[in-house]
């Protein structure tokens, strides 16, 4: 049949995602580190080479092993109580991990959910979403934080709270955007056309062309819940001083910066490396899966 | 017999109350059981809103003040929402302009023509595949097992143009809205998606309205033709006559303009700059004596 000799198919494949992903030096480098500090919050029992609170008060200050004066067993040298460094900051990056992954999912969650809905209804909700963010972000996030968590009382569980309140708008702004942007699309008329609710529009059409968004951003944000929470055990209102965190060490190093710079510099790079990493796997994954998704 | 489809003194403006600037000045359509009939206009003419409209995909600030769209005797615009959407896309669907933008990016082609199946159709898995695949087939689509698992950037404009109209005829309804079907697609491709909406009319007896620029494809495939310029029906008749016999201006003019390959020597005339300025004046005056209704600036 002449028509069906006509349409002829075209349908060349397609790169898979996962493919494209694979080809990205960002996707790969960022999520390499991003994977081995998974690891390493995973594993940390068994990665320590010592207890991270046992103190040794003959050994403190000691030097990273390159240094003269390093005893072997303390790689990285030891803090003011003689508490192995190395053995802390991957203890601490557990508290880091746990914080990241918790608090960003609440952030996205609740973001998300507000941005969808203002963008996609519009009229009085996305009114008040809209106002609700410009109030917010009025607000120094830092500053915010602080209070927040001095309201709430010290501990992991304000730190994750104090996150999601504050960073929700990340998501709400972006998404919200990003929402209005489908709506306006003609697929999204051949949805209403053939008789689908609004609600399966949005959660069943929409929502699936925001994703690749989500996940760069949730990315990013996990980053950033890193940053808050090291700034927030800095100035004490997170763990308990002798549980290690990232931040509490940077806060402990930088009383004796000009006696012994190791407890604070191996702090500062990791926290430096973990943020830039899951910085570069957000744009890669933005990079990578966009061409695929948005042609 | 009640037509399917009776639009009848249709305003239509967009703005808000104090400044509205009217789309269309009473609209009146009538098309029976299984007509093909052509609402013929230039950009801007208003007839894609007549469409829209009835569909309910009106763009934002866009407001129907008068009028009734009657489809088998049930005024569309005074349904509730709820039982529109039992109608759309049961009984009446759409075939879009965009083949290349109707489809959602991130979701397999079978998934998109299967939605319509379960909603309307109540089909479940097993028998909803085997469905979009003969539906695939229908439109002539090779190896539609395959192409119903591949995404729309996968596909051609053509295939894609395939697709929605199997999805268009998926429930069988009593009335497609074709909104420039092929106004997208490359001159070769038209024909063949031309040809495949009025086999598909033909077989399942489907009445469509059928919205386009161009008057070739009219005469191709309309038995009845409306004339539709600044939001008002011009001219309105079987396409025969609107053709051998144009009775307006407008029309006559709209004709001149058309190339047609059996006088190819001919010049094209461009529609008159005068009948243009004689017409909006007339749709002014017809603002300025409905009541309440002011019109733009």
């Amino acid at each position: 049949m002449a028509e069906r000799a006509a349409a002829i198919d075209r349908a060349e494949s397609a790169p898979s995602p996962i493919r494209a992903l694979l080809g990205n030096v960002r996707v790969v480098i960022g999520g390499t580190v991003v994977l081995l500090l998974l690891v390493v919050a995973l594993l940390a029992d068994l990665l320590a080479p010592a207890d991270p609170l046992r103190q040794d008060l003959l050994f403190f200050y000691l030097p990273p092993f390159w240094m003269e004066g390093a005893e072997p067993g303390f790689w990285l040298g030891t803090d003011s109580l003689g508490r192995d460094i190395l053995s802390r900051l991957i203890h601490a990056a557990r508290i880091a991990v746990t914080v990241a992954v918790i608090a960003a999912s609440a952030t996205a969650v609740i973001g998300t959910t507000l941005g969808l809905l203002a963008g996609f209804y519009g009229r009085w909700i996305d009114t008040i979403v809209s106002r609700l963010i410009d109030i917010w972000m009025a607000f120094p996030p830092v500053l915010l934080s602080i209070v927040l968590v001095a309201v709430l009382g010290a501990g992991l569980h304000s730190v994750i709270i104090a996150i999601a309140v504050i960073d929700w708008t990340r998501f709400a702004r972006v998404v919200r955007a990003e929402v209005m942007v489908q709506r306006e699309q003609d697929y999204i008329a051949s949805a209403m056309v053939i008789g689908l609710s609004r609600w399966r529009t949005l959660t069943g059409e929409i929502l699936p062309n925001v994703l690749p968004l989500l996940l760069t951003l949730f990315t990013l944000e996990m980053g950033i819940a890193i940053i808050v929470e090291a700034i927030l055990s800095f100035v004490g209102l997170s763990l308990a001083s002798d549980f290690p965190t990232w931040g509490g060490m940077i806060a402990e190093g930088r009383q004796v910066i000009n006696q012994a710079w190791w407890l604070m510099a191996f702090p500062v790079a990791v926290l430096i490396v973990v943020v830039i990493a899951l910085n570069m796997l957000g744009d890669g994954l933005r990079q990578a899966l966009d061409p695929v998704l948005r042609r | 017999m009640t037509p399917v489809l009776d639009i009848r003194g249709l305003h239509l403006a967009i703005g808000n109350r104090r400044r509205a600037t009217p789309i269309l000045r009473g609209v009146g359509l009538k098309i029976g059981v299984g007509e093909v009939h052509g609402l013929v206009g230039e950009s801007g003419a208003g007839k894609s809103m007549v469409g829209r409209a009835l569909l309910d995909i009106l763009p934002g600030g866009a407001v129907i003040a008068e009028g009734r769209i009657d489809f088998l005797g049930r005024d569309m615009i005074r349904l509730s929402e709820r039982e529109r959407r039992r109608l759309l896309g049961r009984e009446i669907s759409l075939i879009p302009q965009d083949p290349m933008t109707a489809l959602n990016p991130v979701r397999r082609i079978g998934a998109q023509v299967a939605d319509v199946l379960r909603l309307h159709l109540g089909l479940k898995d097993k028998a909803v595949q085997a469905r979009v695949v003969d539906l695939l087939d229908g439109v002539h689509i090779r190896e539609p097992e395959r192409v119903a698992r591949r995404y729309p950037h996968e596909l051609s404009g053509g295939m894609r143009q395939r697709v929605l109209i199997a999805t268009a005829f998926a429930c069988e309804p009593k009335l497609i809205v074709a909104d420039e079907p092929t106004t997208a697609l490359d001159v070769t491709v038209q024909r063949q998606i031309l040809r495949l909406i009025r086999d598909m009319q033909a077989r399942h007896g489907t009445a469509i309205l059928f919205i386009t620029h161009d008057l070739g494809v009219v005469a191709k495939i309309c038995g009845e033709v409306s004339v539709i310029q600044g939001g008002r029906i011009l001219e309105h008749g079987t396409a025969e006559a609107i053709f051998s016999r144009p009775a307006h201006p407008y029309t006559r003019a709209l004709i001149a303009a058309t190339p047609r390959y059996d006088r190819p020597g001919d010049r094209l005339q461009p529609v008159p700059t005068a009948l243009l300025a004689d017409l909006a004046r007339e749709a002014l005056e017809l603002d300025a004596r409905r009541p309440g209704a002011t019109s733009a600036p």
